[in-house]
């Protein structure tokens, strides 16, 4: 396409790199965006680079904060005993959604895939035995219901359960291929409260 | 089922048509090359996401396109009309979207509408290697099993990823048997699982073709289907499983792969107690083909509650008196047929009411060409 504005075509050529942005999607933001008052737009950008100048991640459970350690973290409210193993902050975001679970978090950052290259020490692990190793009664297990989610899953069994920590997986009420994130607050909440003993 | 009518985009040689078809048996008539066997292979994709002729989408769409589209509208056995849209883009993979609403993935759509494909290459079931018997296995049960595609798709994931961890133990093994430990748990559960389901459906297989064969060959030939699973049955526990997997270890990295698992089972078919594959006649081979396919047709139409439809390709060119015969037996429970022929005219007697009901499709350059977008490079 030719525009008259390269600042215009270079907004387009920057929406279209998010995920799930079409060509189509990112020309109908910017000339939202370009419709906005100075001052919304303004807002946007500086949301933009403050989000990315602020946030890290936390340094017990790799949670995305401002703080260290996250809040999460932080809370004397929730159960220290319990820790949800997900593979993304994100994940962290439609748990706490349903508002049910008390316990803290362990983010490992991806799953176990030999094909990717992801082995053991790629992910968070060493941090999760070093938690277990200090009072943590039982890990729920919540990586995605994909092969290399259940995989991941009995991995961390096998490795936690010499422990003495209870090593639990929410149940396969998530359809098959499906991100956590995608999934719907109720198939998630049974789920969770589905979770079975790994053998 | 009946297949209603189909468009068709950016599917091989087509670049934009729609068909409309009749109820029961379909004449795709014209020369070679012009799209016959194209339009059932268009057919194929709507029911089971995938072409008869070949394993790589790619290949399916038109030349200097970026994708291709076919859209079929059916009417179900209780009349209800039904709706599916199969793209496949270059970039973004296939989209599945049923009832013009809901999109769904691959292993839920295939089985809705049922299908059974007889080409020229379907020979390779009897004569070819044991992949083509696996495949012929894979395409009939994920059409009958609501959750065997889901499973198989996560088998070959687990496979991979299995012979990944393989090849890499070529350079070092350190930390192996940590690393394949948690593959092999999946690897079992889930080839298990499919190792069941394959026996179970070839004794329900053998069940409906013997008779059949029977009937062909007026009793003088009894078919026995045996399934070979990879898998031995003293693997009763994922214990004895591994063990085995551990005193093999060393081949399987030699080898770069896994050497045990559904992916290596095999299915024999016997007639009279002798392995056809070996020692079958050309006859005695295309009677069995005939024999599984109406099985295929009976078991489907069973199992679903739902007719599917029949897509034979270019057998006519070489029909014998045997086969005539045989078509004219077992015809007449189909309930909607498509046929590739070179001309109009079928040279063969069929007398029931299939053959009452034609409906023909022309294909050739001419229709082709009034289709096609005039665009000189
Ligand atoms: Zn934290």
């Amino acid at each position: 396409m030719n525009l008259s504005s390269p600042s215009l075509e270079k907004l387009i050529a920057e929406l279209a790199k998010l995920p799930g942005i079409g060509r189509k999607s990112a020309q109908r933001l910017a000339f939202y965006l370009l419709k906005q008052p100075q001052e919304e737009v303004e807002n946007l950008a500086r949301a933009l680079i403050e989000v990315k100048q602020k946030t890290r991640t936390c340094s017990v459970c790799f949670n995305l904060t401002e703080g260290d350690p996250c809040p999460i973290c932080r809370d004397e409210q929730r159960d220290r005993q319990t820790l949800c193993v997900v593979e993304e902050a994100h994940d962290i975001f439609a748990i706490e959604k349903l508002g049910q679970y008390r316990g803290l978090y362990h983010v490992l950052g991806g799953v176990l895939s030999p094909l990717d290259g992801v082995d053991p020490e790629h992910l968070h692990i060493r941090e999760l035995v070093e938690r277990c190793r200090q009072n943590v009664k039982e890990v729920i297990i919540a990586t995605s219901p994909s092969a290399e989610g259940d995989v991941t899953a009995l991995y961390l069994a096998k490795l936690l359960r010499p422990l003495g920590v209870k090593v639990t997986r929410i149940a396969r009420g998530i359809p098959t291929g499906s991100d956590l994130e995608y999934v719907d607050e109720m198939t998630l909440l049974r789920a969770l409260e589905g979770r079975s003993t790994l053998e | 089922m009946i297949l209603r009518s189909l468009e068709i985009e950016n599917f091989r040689i087509f670049q934009k048509s729609e068909f409309e078809f009749g109820e029961r048996l379909n004449v795709v008539y014209g020369p070679n090359g012009q799209g016959k066997t194209t339009l059932l292979e268009a057919i194929s994709v709507t029911c089971l996401t995938k072409s008869f002729r070949t394993r790589q989408d790619t290949d399916l769409i038109r030349h200097g396109q970026t994708f291709f589209r076919v859209v079929a509208h059916f009417r179900d056995d209780m009349g209800v009309e039904r709706t599916v849209e199969i793209r496949f883009d270059r970039s973004s993979g296939k989209r599945i979207l049923l009832d013009r609403s809901r999109v769904i993935s691959a292993a839920e759509h295939v089985g809705t509408f049922p299908v059974v494909v007889l080409s020229p290459d379907d020979d390779e079931i009897t004569m070819g290697p044991p992949e083509r018997r696996r495949r012929f296995i894979n395409i009939v049960l994920s059409q009958l099993d609501r959750s065997y595609l889901a499973l198989l798709q996560e088998y070959v994931r687990v496979l991979k990823q299995r012979n990944a961890i393989l090849q890499e133990a070529r350079e070092s093994r350190f930390g192996l048997s940590k690393k394949v430990e948690p593959w092999n748990q999946k690897f079992f559960q889930i080839g298990r699982e499919i190792t069941n389901r394959r026996a179970r459906f070839v004794e329900a297989l053998n069940l409906k073709a013997a008779p059949i064969l029977s009937e062909l060959t007026t009793g003088a030939e009894s078919l026995e289907i045996r399934y070979e699973p990879s898998f031995r049955p003293e693997w009763d526990s994922y214990e004895k499983f591994s063990a085995f997997l551990d005193e093999n270890l060393n081949l399987e990295i030699v080898r770069g792969t896994s050497l045990f698992g559904p992916h290596r089972d095999e299915v024999l078919f016997l007639l009279n107690g002798v392995e056809l594959r070996r020692f079958g006649s050309r006859g005695q081979h295309r009677s069995c083909l005939l024999a599984l396919k109406i099985a295929e047709y009976r078991m489907l139409l069973e199992g679903k509650g739902e007719s599917p439809i029949f897509l034979l390709d270019d057998v006519y060119g070489e029909i014998d008196e045997f086969r005539e015969r045989a078509l004219n037996d077992y015809f007449g429970e189909l309930r909607q047929v498509f046929i590739t022929s070179h001309q109009r005219d079928i040279k063969f007697n069929i007398s029931h009411d299939l053959m009452q009901k034609i409906h023909y499709i022309h294909m050739d350059m001419a229709n082709l060409a009034s289709q096609e977008e005039v665009f000189e490079p």
